[in-house]
């Protein structure tokens, strides 16, 4: 053990070298094996919604086609390109950290968080278009918003309440006489297949529990003097075809984690940001610059795998 | 904390004065004396620190899943269930169950021991990512509180593998529990990140891959499967509570889904899961026998990539839990062959130690008597995981007290008898003290005693058709109930003497803590670096940086072994 | 005594593996240009009708933009080895999750058809893959029961119902719903809309 290998500069003036490294080649090929191995783990994490997704699509294709033409195909192409550009730019961060161009990697590091904003507003976009459309997971899909198309709004004012995994009951004001045929053409008209519509007037039983939820759930519609009122109100249980419910749990349980995988992304990138206007980087050390670049640059690559998946299933 | 590495920031920077470093200083202090105060602990970077403090918690959760497992013992002394109700029970096996496995035995070999003891091992300072480290356990005691508050919030009774569609279904807490398993995960991952970086990049000049440990061998193999595996048992507990909070519909059979997607989403995580909990306990015994023999272990190179065999073929063989789960018959016979693979770098493993033992000078220390103590139990256990392998006897085995009584054979009488090991041989480095032989040895006899006693009998009950998770079996077959009886309260007499021996051993090393002799740097003549330091050794592990120039085995220019017997 | 004296010799040598040949300017553009590129193709791919094939085909190119990203963005192309063996690991252990997943699914459906527990990919040819079991299942007990439920032929072009067929989607208007397809065909039919769950 004669002297400490690798860098020029003694190790006293290398701050960033923590203590229980010899020399900083040897802690930035620790940092880099760590960083890698977190990824494989990354990998591995959304490999197995992947194979939920897998087994679903396999379960039921039809609801596949079906229900992904709900999705926008140009909003989800134009997150794609934002997220190929994002992976760009920080590409060209770490570039300009590796000549010591401190000025272009703040630069560049910040035009990646605002792409990363961008991602995440289309994002919001969209999601807000699901909420109003009732394309919700599991229990909360009632779609809903499917209802405004030849009467308007007065489609809408329903108490609706999702009875079963493929069916919804919708209650309308009894003020306002619906026919099934409307019924059936407002979903058509929005390709939302349905299986059946029954007038169910008087035969909807409904078991207290849904009923609490689903007075949570309508908000404003929760009016008595409406769903209460027996007499000459229309009812009727629409189901709907295939397996909705499951493609919308998991749209939104890989875009959201996704998404927060995003958001995580961000707060990374400003804290990198920070620590770059600090003069914590050099030619000599940029470490967490390439770590949280091979994080971004890993994000961009789930988000290449979901659109294609999600969006585009012909 | 800052003091401390400065020091060494500057002992290293210093190149010049390689001769005589420490002559003129006093030797520095132990890690567990160089500061004090709770905070010092709770906030430390020391590996070492951080190790005890796992250890500290890993026992205490032993000790309560130890004390429902009590519990459970009681209630089936008698056929009846009159000590608690069905459904008090079904909460306290589930109970028994999620702690033991994910509070305790998960985390008990790598995080524990492993922390203290593979930084001194390859002779660095510390893992190579010492807040990293300490986050695992600050990630790790969330979990767990998650994980205690679910007995608060009502408990669970889902049994600890959370199978759909009852788990969504039910109106216990499984949200928190099942959150307080996806916490503990992440601080698995994180361990075995920094396993495996600190072996690959912070070993000692002159420690090649060929003179590492074996435990270390182990403790990397480990460290794969929790970073490989472990985030698929987070997604799955992420479906799940979306599966009971949304109602997504993927496991759900009522919704749409399918109940044995979530099998196998499980099983791909916690099959290879059971080995996260043993390999570690091989390490310890190849390291045991070895020292306490007087002879290189046999075959280094088979068992240390057996070893990594059994961390690849881990991941192939999950379906072997499924066989009677509606899976198909295909799939049932792929995975009953590739289980029985798994069966091959086992046995090499066994036949290595056993040879290691032949013509050795074998001295019946505590630890080498845990080691022995395994070999026996961890060969039972692995070979009538056999029977459960294949496809037809494990259509009358399958959830029944065989089943019970294997895992327990396996996961007790392997990684906890190999653990209680580890922790005597080891117990002088870590603490600086001896522990009364005379006792050790006895609380040995006795956990081998109260082991068998408890689960042996659990083999026959099962081969006769006791089901497992009955709080009551006077109803199971009448025409077996003096049998079914008299097992079963064997079983119980059984673990009465192993919460006995429990008890001598608690207070023994309580006793050697505060009282007992003071340990020399190598008692057990050790020939891997950890033996070179001080026991306890200082913060920064060694005073003067260790070079490594011969292999973990080799015993031949060691001193003789100071004499270890205490009384 | 060895030649691994010298302080981390061993380590160092890794560490110049990934040591940084800063990659070309032009090399992330074109990158950039052809990951755009792709994408497109991927959109246009789907307007195309081009059949079963198109899912293959998209994660085909899905797989190439990987490739680039993880090659170029991420410099994995000249890495160290470690670090490549470590990424094809973790996608090698998706291959094994998929792969032993997938075989137990494809191969379960006549487990399925004989116990009637589960009702899965009720929308396609499983369906009448089950039916014709189910079928020959009751020829075979027809013998002892002469009492067959006459269910399965009915249902057995199960309902595919897209945009398209919309137009023909049926409405009723009676309570007791005449929709076979809205529950899939099941021999038990005690429960009929809720496959019994086998948890255990």
């Amino acid at each position: 053990m004669s002297k400490p290998t690798g860098d020029q500069a003694p190790l006293l003036q290398q701050p960033f070298l923590q203590h229980h490294f010899h020399s900083a080649a040897q802690q930035e090929a620790s940092a880099k094996l760590g960083m890698w191995l977190f990824l494989a783990q990354e990998l591995v994490f959304f490999g197995g919604i992947f194979l939920a997704y897998g087994a679903v699509r396999y379960f039921y294709p039809e609801t596949m086609l079906s229900a992904h033409e709900h999705l926008s195909v140009p909003m989800g192409a134009l997150n794609t390109a934002v997220l190929i550009t994002s992976s760009l730019t920080m590409a060209l961060a770490v570039h300009a950290a590796q000549r010591g161009a401190l000025r272009a990697l703040r630069r560049n590091l910040l035009l990646t968080v605002a792409l990363a904003g961008a991602f995440l507003v289309v994002k919001y976009v969209e999601y807000a278009h699901k909420f109003h459309d009732g394309l919700l997971a599991g229990n909360y899909l009632t779609a809903h918003g499917m209802l405004d198309d030849d009467q308007g709004a007065r489609l809408q004012q329903a108490f609706r309440l999702r009875a079963s995994p493929e069916q919804v009951h919708f209650r309308f004001d009894a003020r306002y006489p619906v026919t099934r045929e409307a019924l059936l053409r407002a979903f058509g008209a929005h390709k939302m297949p349905v299986r059946a519509i029954t007038r169910a007037d008087a035969a909807l039983t409904v078991s207290e529990p849904q009923l609490a939820h689903a007075r949570a759930f309508n908000g404003a519609l929760d009016d008595p003097a409406v769903w209460g009122s027996q007499a000459g109100s229309n009812t009727f249980a629409v189901t709907f075809a295939g397996k909705p419910h499951i493609f919308f749990g998991l749209y939104f349980a890989m875009t959201a984690l996704h998404g927060l995988h995003v958001l995580i992304g961000m707060l990374l990138l400003g804290w990198v940001w920070r620590r770059a206007g600090r003069g914590d980087f050099s030619r000599a050390y940029f470490t967490p610059v390439e770590n949280v670049g091979l994080y971004w640059h890993l994000v961009d690559l789930i988000w290449i795998f979901l659109f294609p998946l999600l969006y585009l299933v012909r | 904390m800052t003091t401390a590495g400065s020091t060494t920031s500057a002992s290293g920077a210093a190149p010049a004065p390689v001769g005589p470093p420490s002559a003129a200083a006093a030797a520095p202090p132990s890690y567990l004396a160089a500061q004090r105060g709770i905070l010092s602990w709770l906030f430390t970077l020391d590996h070492k620190r951080i190790g005890v403090m796992y250890l500290v918690s890993v026992l205490t959760f032993f000790f309560i899943g130890g004390l429902l497992a009590v519990v459970l013992r009681l209630e089936l002394m008698t056929a009846k269930g009159d000590l608690l109700s069905a459904d008090v029970y079904n909460k306290l096996f589930t109970l028994h169950g999620a702690i033991m496995i994910f509070v305790f035995i998960i985390p008990s070999i790598p995080a524990s021991l492993g922390n203290i003891l593979l930084p001194l091992m390859i002779g660095a300072k510390d893992v190579a990512f010492p807040r990293l480290n300490l986050l695992s356990y600050w990630i790790y005691l969330v979990g767990s509180i998650f994980l205690l508050y679910s007995i608060l919030a009502g408990a669970m009774d889902t049994g600890w593998t959370f199978y759909t569609p009852y788990s969504t279904q039910t109106g216990t807490a499984v949200i928190s529990a099942t959150l307080g398993v996806f916490i503990l995960g992440f601080s698995s991952i994180l361990t075995g990140l920094n396993f495996i970086v600190t072996i690959h990049k912070l070993r000692a000049p002159g420690l090649t891959w060929m003179r590492l440990p074996l435990f270390l061998w182990a403790t990397y193999a480990t460290a794969i499967i929790q970073v490989l595996a472990t985030p698929v048992l987070a997604i799955t507990l992420l479906l799940l509570v979306a599966e009971r909070v949304l109602g997504i519909g993927i496991f759900d059979p009522a919704m749409g889904g399918d109940p044995v997607l979530y099998q196998h989403f499980f099983w791909f995580y916690s099959h290879p899961a059971v080995y996260i909990m043993i390999l570690p306990a091989f390490g310890i015994i190849s390291e045991i026998i070895s020292v306490h023999s007087r002879k290189p272990i046999f075959g280094y190179r088979a068992i240390a990539f057996s070893s990594l065999a059994i961390a690849l073929l881990s991941f192939l063989v999950w379906g072997h839990h499924m066989f009677v789960s509606g899976q198909s018959e295909l799939a049932g016979m792929l995975f009953s062959f590739l289980t029985f693979t798994v069966a091959v770098p086992t046995a090499i493993k066994v036949f290595s130690w056993v040879a290691t033992l032949y013509k050795g000078s074998i001295q019946l220390t505590t630890a080498m008597l845990y080691a022995l103590v395994f070999l026996f139990t961890f060969t039972i256990g692995g070979l009538t995981g056999l029977f459960l392998g294949s496809l037809t006897t494990d259509i009358h085995l399958h959830d029944t007290y065989f089943v019970v009584a294997h895992f327990h054979y396996v996961m007790m009488g392997g990684t906890v008898v190999a653990f209680l090991g580890g922790l005597h041989h080891w117990w002088p480095k870590f603490t600086g003290r001896m522990f009364s032989e005379r006792w050790g040895r006895l609380g040995a006899a006795l956990v081998f005693i109260g082991f068998n006693g408890t689960f042996f009998p659990q083999f026959i009950l099962g081969a006769q058709g006791m089901p497992r998770r009955y709080h009551s079996y006077n109803l199971v077959a009448p025409d077996q109930l003096p049998l079914f009886e008299l097992l079963h309260r064997l079983s119980s007499l059984g673990s009465h003497v192993l919460t006995i021996a429990f008890l001598i051993m608690a207070g023994y090393l309580l006793h050697s803590l505060f009282l007992g002799q003071r340990a020399p740097a190598n008692p057990w003549g050790g020939a891997t670096l950890e033996w070179q330091t001080a026991s306890p050794p200082p913060t920064q592990n060694f005073v003067d940086d260790p070079v490594c120039s011969h292999g973990p085995y080799d015993f031949s220019d060691d001193p003789p072994a100071t004499s270890a017997a205490a009384g | 005594m060895s030649e691994h004296i010298s302080k981390g010799a061993a380590l160092d040598t890794n560490v110049a593996a990934t040591a940084h040949a800063i990659t070309p300017l032009r090399v992330y553009l074109g990158v950039f240009a052809a990951l755009l590129a792709l994408t497109g193709v991927t959109v246009g791919l789907s307007y195309a009708d081009i059949g079963p094939g198109a899912l293959y085909l998209a994660l085909f190119v899905a797989l190439i933009k990987a490739g680039l990203v993880v090659g170029y963005f991420m410099h994995l192309k000249q890495d160290a080895r470690f670090h490549q063996l470590i990424f094809f690991r973790s996608g090698a252990v998706l291959v094994f999750m998929f792969a032993f997943t997938f075989i137990d699914l494809v191969s379960r459906p006549a487990i399925v058809a004989e116990q009637g527990t589960l009702v899965l990919g009720q929308e396609r040819e499983q369906v009448a893959f089950e039916a014709e079991l189910r079928q020959r299942l009751s020829a075979a007990k027809a013998a002892a029961q002469p009492t067959a439920s006459p269910g399965p032929s009915a249902a057995a072009p199960a309902a595919t119902p897209t945009s398209a067929a919309l137009a023909t989607a049926p409405v009723s208007d009676a309570s007791p719903s005449p929709e076979a397809g809205a529950t899939a065909p099941r021999p038990g039919g005690a429960d009929a809309g809720t496959p019994a769950a086998r948890s255990r």
